[in-house]
């Protein structure tokens, strides 16, 4: 079949030609679903090509007027104003008459449309609106195509030459649509989106898609003056948006004033949480990703920041109540708006106070006498449940986790247990510690005391008297190394190196050298014993005691020499020379002091008849220095032993005691207290249900002085530290006002105990009387080398 | 138009487009393309051959003029290069230098001002403009004037329009493209009397409407008018009259609408606002003292500026003074005003530092007439290791002019050189960055002048070479090793006027006046010309006032159009 | 007279039917538009604005040229600073004036960007390096000034001599 060509018009005459073309466009835009042939759309390519290249035309018309109009049209003639687009220096490009035909017959059409469009109302005007769009932008597409060459050349010279109003022919027809249909509609459209979007908050189901199409429409029809390439949001801000923000306001305004009225704010709390969630997916669902932020803000300034009040108030009810999940979701709600939390945050701060001040009423409730444990567990108790409580609920927020910190250091350190002052709690705190690193302790558990060490340290790291916990727990430490008393090494290692990380090497120096020293001292004992089989002879290893030397580094330890005189007895004294020769053999040079009051020992009671296995008896040096000397004489005086032992009487009458108590010795006259004038026998007939007895029991003086001196020694040792701080510092600044010196100090020294300045001051005078550092003038201090 | 033929049988093919009645070897088969495809062809090809072209019918002059055609040309010979040099100069940045390309004016570097609103641009002319400036090729025009006894005449140069303003003529304009013929003119005083004050100062700024320019002349009693010339027709008239200030003579202005900067001669420095009167009758309103200050140590030569930037006003006080160690500095002083006219900050900052350090401790051997020379770099070949412990620029004498315009200092010497100073301003600071001396002139060099595009134009006390200068690329390297050669300046070569002086040719007498030689009788003996402030020039054309003789002013036009 | 699969038929101005493979036909935008806009072919395709043998000829260079890279726009620039043509192409133009105007028309009027540089590039060429006696020689063209005209322009032009 020949192809019938439509016939083109003649390509010179401008009416003919568009209304060719007016005929095809016609087409395409009203009857495109009944499609456009090949030859239809070639003819129209064709027909726009052909004008636009045609020789004839108006505008060479002028050009020629021009040239013939007698003077030359190139003189160059300044002073003239060239208003005239049509300078001889200038290509003239056909197509303008085309694409003002265009632009006006796309005008009658949308005029069309638009009085199509004053028939409906609501939904069916957004299906018209879409059903127009979808129409009107196909169309678009071709005609642009069919265009094509008025795009090439004449849009693209006039953009080129930057006139304004020109575009290429799919975006004049955005442009007609906005001008001529959308700007007269927008408004009465936007009111049915935004009923429909009433209606689905109001939980009708609802056509979303028309929606979305709208949508697509605005932000297509959003073009950027400067560059028609480039489109901007700017209408569908404008257009869509802004209504769109201000219905969401007014609709929820009103839903949250009457919701609050009538249910209860846990209620309103799940209800805004989803109402929240519910316009976030409305933005994936039908809008455009740009409104989200614009929405979101909004619907939090309605729901939460208008009644964030509201919701405080509820916050101590909640936290009354442990509510956990309402508490989490008002966290959810107000951590969304600016400074919503911190109100919250003063208020859980002042209620995990209270509860700790509270926990340790509870504790004092009984007077002075309760365990260590009983306290520590109290601050655990609370400490545990509002840490749960932030990471729970308040999804471990720094802040609040700040808030939980400053609320434990203040009950941990100051409440009516250390009303005294703030040492009481790290005291207990070690004492509590030493009761689990004691042998004998209930948590025999190994996984169980590592679990509880750790919550040691939860308290500890609050305290703020680290000095202090450090002073009692290296006493303790020291008793339970030389005792031999601890639970296990493990856990005292693990202890330490718990304690070092909190503070540091300088902190936990002296505990590790303490647990060095009895390391070296168990292989030291194996290489004397080696050394002792070698140059016994037959006498001596008859007579041989069994011994167990540990030495102790004397700056390291807690321990003080005997605060009495001793006579150790012969068997004793034996035993120690012969260590000590083989220790000097050693280590030349070094000196030895002997803690008698620590050492201890088992002697076996052969004298008593009535039992067939001989007593053993648990005894201190000092005790055995008295038992022994009743190998010799069944009765001796008061003064004989005084004599014989050199023990002073503070050391001599207790001990005695407790073997009278014990009736190991008796007194005469009977019933009279050791003292001067007494003599003391041995009792033949000892009986005790065990074959061990242990006299070797603390004297209960012993236990109060103890505690009284560690006190003290904390105030010499902070001395020392301040005063050591200020010279450090002063050594390396070399001068220094006043005032920076003692900030200076309290930052170096925070870490440990915090300083009072009146101490600090008293102590950079006890510098300058030492001539550490001087005072220049003006409040300055220098350092003296 | 008659039906086609072949309608009725669709089988019959298209009628050949054109008749074939010429033999095809004898058709201008060419002519018979579109505008469109014409222009394409001719957009590849060079500008030589673009104006054979132009050469070859009526239908080609207008196509291969094309200002599409030319813009594309002035941008690959103009603008390409200067942007791929920034973007060199910046290639850390940016990857991908943007240097394609685009017909959007606005999108190329500093352009805006070429593409007007709803104005199409002439780009050959613009392209064969800056083709000029950039060899110096121009016409020149010549115009003679009585001197007059009393005081030097005062000439301005201002959107195209030449102001002179002298006792005994008073003010008058001139288009600059034809000087030959005073366009409109006005007396300073209603009667002409001998006792009427002399002007000192002019300054000349577009005002408050298009096509209107305010004149400020200044007075030796220390008074100013203020007259409006409208430049469409063509009238003249006085706008405001000032007499109360009498501080004395005022000896350097600036202006830009609505306010006037102006020093008198005893250093005392004045801003005012001359709002317009709002009914709009082009009345205006008192000028408004802003601010006054009192200078004590500054010197001639004084450059005044003035430019809005946004919210504030930055009025700039170039000055000179001598500064021990390191000769004749340069001082400037910031004020700003907010638009209110309330003071916003005052800052200062010298010359002084940065002539220490400039760029290579080059030689410095070239004593002549007394001066020491600055550093002097010749390529990296010539650097000596001397360590320099005094300034390596070092002026004995003031400069002979200075001139200013953010964020180009510039100023002249009787050493035969210029130096360059590059004007930092932030919102913070206010410094001088590096400074250059400038080689080509081969004679004392007695004004300079200088536009915010870097362009720069000097002119020699004898007034025979005047050159012009390129600043933009040169302080693009300030601070860098590369120093200036010299041949950077291209000097101004007039075609009209080559190989013959004082022909007469191009020179018009003052005909119009019929009194030219009322002073020829005075004897004055015979002086360097001084041309302080009578050096001008804006896109098109420069213009140079000088003596010619000892008795005869010279107004000198050189058009590079 | 269908066309079916990838081969349509193009009907020439003067009414003959030459088929062509889709993928050399698509370098031409009108056509390649039209398909995107009308779907499959299923019909003839008339060129009502190109004889046969200036058809033929587009074809041949369409064929040539069917796998180059899709012309970008912003190599613009660097593509008009050279008027080099590669080899085949400039035997391609090796044609008469009439064929080679006849191309250009049909390159611009079917929209083959890379045709209708070619094209104009081999006419730039043949007036780059003429005086404009030489180039009206070539082409033809009438002088219409008068001899002030001329000579008008020709001091207006001086001042790019000397480049």
């Amino acid at each position: 079949m020949p192809a019938i060509i439509p016939q083109t018009p003649h390509k010179d005459d401008l009416d003919e030609t568009w209304t060719f073309l007016e005929k095809g466009i016609d087409s395409v835009m009203l009857k495109l679903e009944e499609g456009v042939d090949m030859k239809t759309y070639m003819a129209l390519y064709t027909a726009v090509h052909n004008f636009c290249t045609s020789q004839k035309a108006i505008g060479s018309s002028q050009n020629i007027k021009a040239h013939h109009g007698g003077r030359l049209p190139f003189l160059q003639r300044h002073n003239t104003p060239r208003t005239s687009s049509l300078t001889t220096f200038a290509a003239h490009l056909l197509g303008e008459e085309l694409y003002k035909l265009l632009g006006e017959y796309l005008s009658r059409h949308l005029d069309a449309v638009y009085r199509e469009s004053e028939g409906h109302a609501e939904e069916a005007l957004l299906g018209f609106y879409i059903r127009e769009w979808l129409r009107y932008t196909t169309a678009a597409k071709y005609i642009n195509h069919l265009f094509r060459y008025l795009n090439r050349h004449w849009v693209k010279r006039e953009i080129d030459e930057g006139k304004k109003n020109v575009y290429d022919v799919y975006t004049l027809h955005l442009v007609k649509w906005k001008d001529d249909f959308f700007m007269k509609v927008h408004e009465k459209v936007m009111e049915a989106v935004l009923n429909l979007v009433e209606k689905q908050r109001n939980g009708e189901t609802i056509e979303q898609s028309q929606i979305k199409s709208i949508v697509d429409s605005f932000v297509s029809l959003g073009l950027d003056e400067s560059d028609s390439s480039k489109s901007t949001l700017e209408v569908y801000r404008y257009y869509f948006e802004k209504p769109f923000i201000v219905a969401t306001r007014v609709y929820y305004e009103n839903e949250s004033r009457q919701f609050v009225a009538e249910n209860s704010v846990v209620e309103y709390m799940k209800k805004a949480e989803a109402r929240l969630d519910e316009e976030k997916a409305r933005v994936g669902l039908y809008l455009h990703q740009d409104i989200a932020k614009h929405l979101t803000d909004t619907c939090l300034d309605v729901l939460v920041t208008a009644h964030s009040e509201l919701l405080r108030d509820e916050f101590q009810v909640l936290l009354d109540n442990e509510r956990q999940e309402d508490l989490a979701r008002m966290y959810r709600l107000l951590s969304r708006i600016r400074d919503g939390l911190d109100p919250l945050r003063t208020k859980f701060e002042a209620h995990v106070r209270k509860a700790g001040l509270a926990a340790v009423e509870k504790v004092a409730a009984d007077g002075d006498a309760f365990e260590p444990k009983l306290y520590v567990d109290a601050l655990l108790q609370v400490h545990t449940r509002y840490q749960s409580l932030v990471s729970e609920a308040f999804n471990g927020e720094s802040e609040f986790v700040r808030s939980l910190d400053n609320a434990c250091r203040e009950f941990v350190n100051r409440n009516k247990i250390c009303k005294s002052g703030s040492t009481k709690t790290p005291e207990l705190l070690a004492r509590y510690t030493d009761s689990l690193l004691k042998k004998g302790s209930k948590a025999a558990e190994e996984s169980e005391l590592e679990e509880m060490l750790v919550q040691i340290m939860t308290v500890f790291k609050y305290i703020e008297d680290k000095d202090v916990f450090q002073k009692f727990y290296s006493k303790m430490l020291a008793k339970r190394l030389v005792h031999v008393s601890s639970v296990s090494d493990d856990a005292e290692t693990s202890m330490i190196s718990k304690l070092k990380e909190a503070c540091g090497f300088e902190y936990t120096n002296k505990l590790q050298r303490m647990f060095q020293d009895i390391q070296i001292s168990k292989d030291l004992n194996a290489s004397y014993r080696d050394w002792q089989e070698k140059i016994l002879d037959d006498d001596d290893r008859r007579k041989l005691v069994d011994s167990h030397f540990q030495i102790l580094g004397t700056g390291f330890w807690p321990l003080n020499a005997p605060s009495t005189d001793f006579l150790a007895p012969p068997e004793i004294v034996k035993t120690a020379e012969r260590f000590q020769s083989f220790y000097f053999d050693k280590h030349n040079g070094r000196k030895l002091t002997w803690l008698w009051q620590l050492c201890k020992g088992e002697i076996k009671a052969n004298y008593i008849k009535n039992t067939k296995v001989p007593y053993t008896f648990q005894v201190s040096t000092f005790q055995m220095g008295i038992l022994l000397l009743f190998n010799e004489h069944d009765t001796l005086s008061y003064e004989d032993i005084q004599k014989a032992t050199s023990l002073a009487p503070e050391i001599l009458d207790p001990n005695l005691s407790i073997f009278l108590k014990a009736k190991v010795l008796t007194i005469s006259p009977e019933g009279s207290k050791p003292e001067p004038g007494a003599s003391f026998s041995l009792n033949y007939n000892f009986r005790n249900k065990k074959i061990k007895v242990n006299l070797n029991i603390q004297i209960k003086s012993e236990q109060k002085v103890e505690s009284d001196d560690t006190h003290k020694t904390i105030e010499e040792d902070r001395k020392l530290l301040l005063q050591s701080a200020i010279v450090r510092i002063m050594k390396s600044r070399k001068k220094m006002k006043h005032v920076q010196l003692v900030q200076e100090v309290i930052q170096q020294v925070k870490s440990r105990f915090p300083p009072k300045v009146p101490d600090i001051k008293k102590n950079i005078e006890a510098l300058m009387e030492k001539d550490y550092i001087e005072r220049l003038d003006g409040d300055e201090i220098a350092y003296i080398a | 138009m008659s039906k086609r033929s072949y309608i009725d049988d669709p089988l019959i093919p298209h009628p050949p487009k054109r008749p074939r009645t010429i033999p095809r070897d004898h058709v201008d088969q060419i002519s018979s393309l579109s505008d469109e495809l014409l222009i394409h062809i001719l957009s590849f090809l060079p500008i030589p051959s673009l104006l054979a072209c132009q050469q070859l019918s009526r239908r080609f002059h207008a196509l291969a003029g094309d200002a599409e055609l030319w813009k594309r040309q002035y941008y690959s010979r103009w603008v390409r290069p200067r942007a791929r040099r920034l973007a060199n100069a910046r290639r850390t940045l940016f990857s991908h230098p943007e240097i394609e390309y685009s017909p959007r004016v606005s999108t190329w570097l500093d352009h805006g001002h070429l593409a007007k609103e709803g104005m199409s641009t002439n780009w050959k002319r613009q392209y064969r403009l800056r083709h000029n400036w950039s060899r110096g090729v121009c016409r020149v025009t010549e115009i003679e004037f009585p001197q007059s006894p009393r005081r030097q005449m005062l000439v301005s140069f201002c959107a195209g329009i030449v102001f002179t303003a002298d006792s005994d003529h008073g003010l008058r304009a001139w288009p600059a493209e034809k000087p030959e013929h005073c366009l409109a003119r006005i007396p300073l005083a209603n009667s002409p009397s001998p006792a009427f004050p002399a002007p000192t100062a002019m300054a000349a700024a577009s005002g408050p409407q298009q096509g209107l320019v305010d004149v400020t002349l200044g007075f030796e009693d220390g008074r100013f008018n203020i007259y409006t010339l409208d430049t469409t027709t063509l009238r003249l008239g006085v706008r405001f009259s000032c007499v109360e200030c009498a501080d004395g003579a005022i000896s350097t202005m600036a202006s830009c609408f609505p306010f006037l900067l102006l020093v008198s001669e005893h250093k005392v420095l004045s801003l005012y606002e001359t709002k317009q009167d709002m009914d709009g009758a082009g009345g205006l309103l008192a000028p408004r003292l802003l601010t006054s200050l009192k200078a004590d140590s500054i010197l001639e030569p004084i450059s005044l500026s003035i430019r809005a930037t946004g919210p504030k006003i930055i009025t700039s006080i170039v000055y000179s003074f001598y500064h021990i160690g390191c000769g004749w500095s340069l001082g400037i002083q910031e004020l700003q005003f907010g638009l209110d006219g309330q003071q916003i900050s005052s800052r200062l900052a010298t010359t002084a530092d940065c002539h220490y350090s400039t760029v290579s401790p080059g030689f410095r051997s070239r004593s002549k007439m007394g001066f020491r020379s600055a550093s002097y770099g010749t390529g990296p070949g010539s650097r000596q290791n001397t360590t320099q412990s005094g300034p390596s620029i070092s002026h004995h004498e003031p400069p002979t002019s200075v001139s200013y315009s953010h964020p180009y200092l510039l100023t002249s010497h009787a050493d035969n050189t210029l130096t360059v100073y590059l004007v930092v301003s932030t919102s913070t600071s206010l410094s001088v960055k590096g400074c250059q001396r400038l080689w080509g002139h081969t004679s004392s060099v007695s004004a300079v002048q200088v536009s915010d595009r870097g362009k720069a134009v000097s002119v020699s006390s004898r007034g025979d070479d005047i050159r012009i200068w390129e600043l933009e690329s040169l302080v693009s390297s300030l601070g860098g090793q590369k120093a200036l050669r010299d041949g950077n300046s291209i000097r101004i070569s007039p075609e009209n006027r080559l190989g013959r002086r004082h022909d007469g040719l191009g020179m018009v007498p003052e005909a119009s006046l019929g009194e030219a030689n009322a002073a020829r009788s005075i004897d004055i003996p015979h002086r360097l010309a001084r041309m302080r402030g009578c050096l001008g020039f804006d896109d098109e054309r420069v213009l140079l006032l000088r003596e010619k003789t000892a008795w005869t002013q010279m107004l000198e036009c050189y058009d590079f159009t | 007279m269908a066309a079916s699969g990838n081969l349509l038929t193009f009907v020439s101005a003067d009414n003959v039917h030459i088929e062509v493979e889709r993928d050399v036909a698509e370098r031409s935008l009108l056509i390649k538009n039209m398909l995107e806009d009308l779907g499959e072919a299923t019909e003839d395709i008339p060129i009502p604005n190109v004889n046969e043998p200036v058809l033929r000829k587009v074809i041949e260079w369409c064929r040539h040229h069917k796998n180059d890279p899709p012309a970008s726009t912003e190599d613009e620039d660097s593509r008009r600073k050279t008027t080099d043509i590669d080899e085949w192409d400039q035997k391609f133009t090796q044609v008469d004036q009439e064929m080679l105007f006849e191309i250009i028309l049909a390159a611009n009027y079917l929209d083959i960007k890379g045709l209708l540089d070619v094209g104009c590039k081999t006419v730039a060429n043949m007036i780059k390096g003429k005086s404009p006696e030489e180039i009206r020689k070539t082409f033809n063209i009438q002088n219409d000034f008068t001899p002030e005209e001329e000579d008008q322009i020709r001091r207006e032009n001086e001042w790019a001599e000397d480049r």
